[in-house]
Parts: structure tokens; C-alpha cells; sequence
């Protein structure tokens, strides 16, 4: 399930971004199958489809979705996946970010923390 | 005026005036109206209602769609009045109940249609969810509703067609039921296929799995009006074989009734709805 909050200081197509990559990440979200389409998920969230398209061209950056022309977009399977790790410390970085979000945490302060805890682990 | 009209033109009336009532007192739903509408509905879903908040906007759902059914009945109505100007006179038999049916295939139609149309409301500045995975008409429409309703179209058209070949009386009246019946499971099929995948508007996951359910039950609801159809194919060609002097037609009068009974058993029993909210949300089912 997706949640948008436009009331979150979070972009509306990074909170559909963390949605679907917590998801598949999650196994509610088998690899191979189908996503809705841009437009539907538009509709349903009431979003633009321009903000729904991002999501996606982020989702299929990262690794965790392609999109087979006119069949639509597909998860894809782990074993797919090129960089399982760089997508699993992306999609970390991802809940990091939406976590400070909630909190209220400026930016730059919560990368002075992320400094810190990796200065502290070194 | 011919004597079908005479007789079906009171019906027409009495029938749309019964349904204007009714689809009037639903979009006029407050009180304790309101909370009995809204149970019947959760019955028939399988489901129940935990916040008053929900209850409210499943009952203002039912409101707006009452108001639309207000407004389109009339209009529904006008393929069946124009089938019972083209009846032939002396119409006889089951098949005299065709413009009936054709107005309530038409009419549930249209109910399912804005039942899924008509769904919950979005606020700009309130939170909103979607489903991850695409839904389909499988998702929603029961395996056995699905396919039952194909099989028992095909089973109607079949024994129509002998029907008609071998006894000859009403044969184009017989053909023309069997023909809409085809007609009317390919309408289902196409409308139940778009509305799965209507734009489907929901402020959490309560409401989301209503709508599932209140989707669930308008699609498999459209497979009605070709099981009636169907239905009344099949009737209308068992009592013509019941009353023909082709001793090898008789076995059609005993098929018939039998497929009929069956059909409407296995449609009473399952509960289309529930089944798919339960195969939808299996964690909720649990609960």
C-alpha cells in the first residue's frame, strides 16, 4: 500500500518512492510482478502523473522496477538486481530521510549526524 | 395497442416507479435509515464497521450513488419499453418477461457502474492511499461467478439453438434472448474489466478495503443480467420442448429446470463479495 501525505515535508514522489521500494523490499511486492500504471496510480493518489512518473524513473534508477514498454512496469526479481547492496543502502538512506523529515530535522543538520555516526563507527 | 404492451407497459411503470422510490430514500439516507443501509451493505461484504467516521462516508457514498440512480433510471428503462413496442402480440411463454429483463439488465448496468464511480471523495490537504499491485477483474469478479455465467450462457444458447431448429414456434424471440444474453456476458465482461481498474480513492486502508469490497460486490452483480438473460433463454426453450410433440426434445424440458436450480444454488450459497475481500485482504479476513 502507498501512503502520500501532502501535508509531509517529504515530495509527494519520494513518499510514493519509499512506498513502493518498502513494499518490495518487504516481499508485499513479488519480483516479476506488475505495478499499476503511471496514470492509474496518478488517479488514484489524485497526484499529477508527472509526479507518479518521477517515482518511477527513480524506482528503475535504483534497480527495483523496469519498465517494459507498453506491458507496463514490473518489480524486478533480487537476483536481477546489479547492485543489490547499493539499492539496499539507498533504500536505508531513503528511510533515514523520511524519518528526519517526520522529526523535523533540518537538512543539514541530519547530515552532520550521519557524519558523526560515521566518524563514531570508524 | 397490442396485448404484450397491455400487459407490460402497467408492469414498466409500477417497476420504475417502485425503483425511483427506492434509489429516491437512498439518496435521501440520514438516521437510523442511514446506519441500517449501511449494515445491509457490510453483510452482504462480509465486513464490519469500527469508526463512526467511516460509517459516515460509507453512507454518504450510498447517498451520491442513490442520487445518480435517481436521476439515470428513467433513462434506463427506455431499451426495454422500445422491446416491448417490437414484441410480436401474441407473445407467449417466458419469453414474454423479455423486455423486463432487458430494463433490469440495463439497470444493473448502470447501478454497478456508479457504485464504483461514485466512490469515497479525496480531501486536497488529508493524507491518501493506493494499492501497490494492479487489480484486475479476476481480483474482484468470483472464479466460479466468472465462469459459471460463461458455461451457463453457452449451456442457454446451445439449447436455444435446438430450440429454435427444431420447434419453430417463437423461434425468433428464442434466438434473439439467447443472442442477448451473449451480448449481455460480453457487456459484463468489458464493464467489469474497466471498472477494476476505475480510479480507486481512499484516505487509509479502512477505506480502501471498503472500496475493494464495494467493488467486488458491483462487479460480480453485472453477471446478473447475463445470468437472467440466460436464464429466461433457457426457460423459454424448456417449456416450448415440455409442449412439443418431438419426443426427442423432451429431454430439454428436464435439463433445463435442473441447470436453472443448480445455477441459482450455487449463486445463493457462495457469497461473490465476501469471498473476494477475503482473498484480497487475507489479514483483515482473519481478524
Amino acid at each position: 500500500m502507498i501512503v502520500v501525505d501532502p501535508g509531509s515535508p517529504t515530495a509527494p514522489y519520494e513518499q510514493i518512492r519509499v512506498g513502493i521500494a518498502s513494499a518490495v523490499r518487504a516481499g508485499d511486492l513479488a519480483p516479476g510482478e506488475r505495478l499499476p500504471t503511471v496514470r492509474a496510480l496518478a488517479a488514484d493518489l489524485d497526484l499529477a502523473v508527472n509526479t507518479v512518473g518521477k517515482a518511477y524513473r527513480e524506482l528503475e534508477r535504483d534497480g527495483v522496477i523496469e519498465t517494459r514498454g507498453r506491458l507496463g512496469s514490473f518489480v524486478i526479481g533480487h537476483e536481477e538486481s546489479a547492485t543489490a547492496v547499493d539499492e539496499q543502502a539507498r533504500l536505508a538512506a531513503s528511510d533515514f530521510v523520511t524519518r528526519v523529515a517526520e522529526l523535523g530535522v533540518e537538512a543539514s543538520d541530519a547530515l552532520a549526524l550521519v557524519r558523526r555516526a560515521l566518524r563514531l563507527r570508524d | 395497442m397490442n396485448s404484450t404492451l397491455v400487459a407490460l407497459l402497467p408492469a414498466f411503470a409500477l417497476c420504475m416507479v417502485l425503483a425511483e422510490v427506492k434509489y429516491l430514500m437512498r439518496a435521501r439516507l440520514h438516521g437510523d435509515a442511514e446506519v441500517r443501509a449501511v449494515l445491509a451493505v457490510a453483510g452482504r461484504v462480509g465486513m464490519t464497521i469500527d469508526r463512526r467516521e467511516l460509517g459516515d462516508r460509507i453512507g454518504g457514498r450510498l447517498r451520491r450513488q442513490g442520487r445518480a440512480m435517481a436521476f439515470a433510471a428513467p433513462f434506463v428503462a427506455v431499451p426495454g419499453i422500445v422491446a416491448a413496442f417490437w414484441m410480436p402480440a401474441d407473445t407467449s411463454g417466458a419469453v414474454f418477461a423479455l423486455p423486463l429483463w432487458i430494463v433490469i439488465a440495463c439497470m444493473q448496468f448502470t447501478e454497478s457502474s456508479v457504485a464504483v464511480a461514485e466512490g469515497f471523495r479525496l480531501d486536497p490537504d488529508r493524507p491518501r492511499v493506493a494499492n501497490a499491485r494492479r487489480r484486475t477483474r479476476a481480483d474482484y469478479a468470483d472464479p466460479v461467478v466468472r465462469i459459471g455465467t460463461r458455461v451457463f450462457v453457452l449451456l442457454a444458447a446451445a439449447i436455444s439453438v435446438v430450440a429454435v431448429f427444431s420447434i419453430g414456434a417463437e423461434a425468433a424471440l428464442l434466438g434473439l434472448t439467447a443472442l442477448l444474453a451473449i451480448a449481455a456476458l460480453v457487456v459484463a465482461e468489458l464493464l467489469a474489466q474497466s471498472l477494476a481498474g476505475h480510479p480507486q480513492h481512499a484516505r487509509d486502508d479502512d477505506e480502501l478495503r471498503w472500496d475493494d469490497a464495494l467493488r467486488a460486490l458491483a462487479i460480480n452483480d453485472l453477471y446478473v443480467a447475463p445470468f437472467g438473460l440466460a436464464g429466461l433463454a433457457m426457460l423459454s426453450s424448456g417449456l416450448a420442448a415440455a409442449a412439443s410433440t418431438n419426443s426427442a426434445l423432451w429431454p430439454l424440458s428436464f435439463v433445463t429446470p435442473i441447470a436453472l436450480l443448480a445455477a441459482l444454488v450455487i449463486g445463493l450459497v457462495r457469497r461473490p463479495a465476501h469471498r473476494a475481500v477475503r482473498r484480497l485482504w487475507p489479514e483483515a479476513a482473519g481478524a
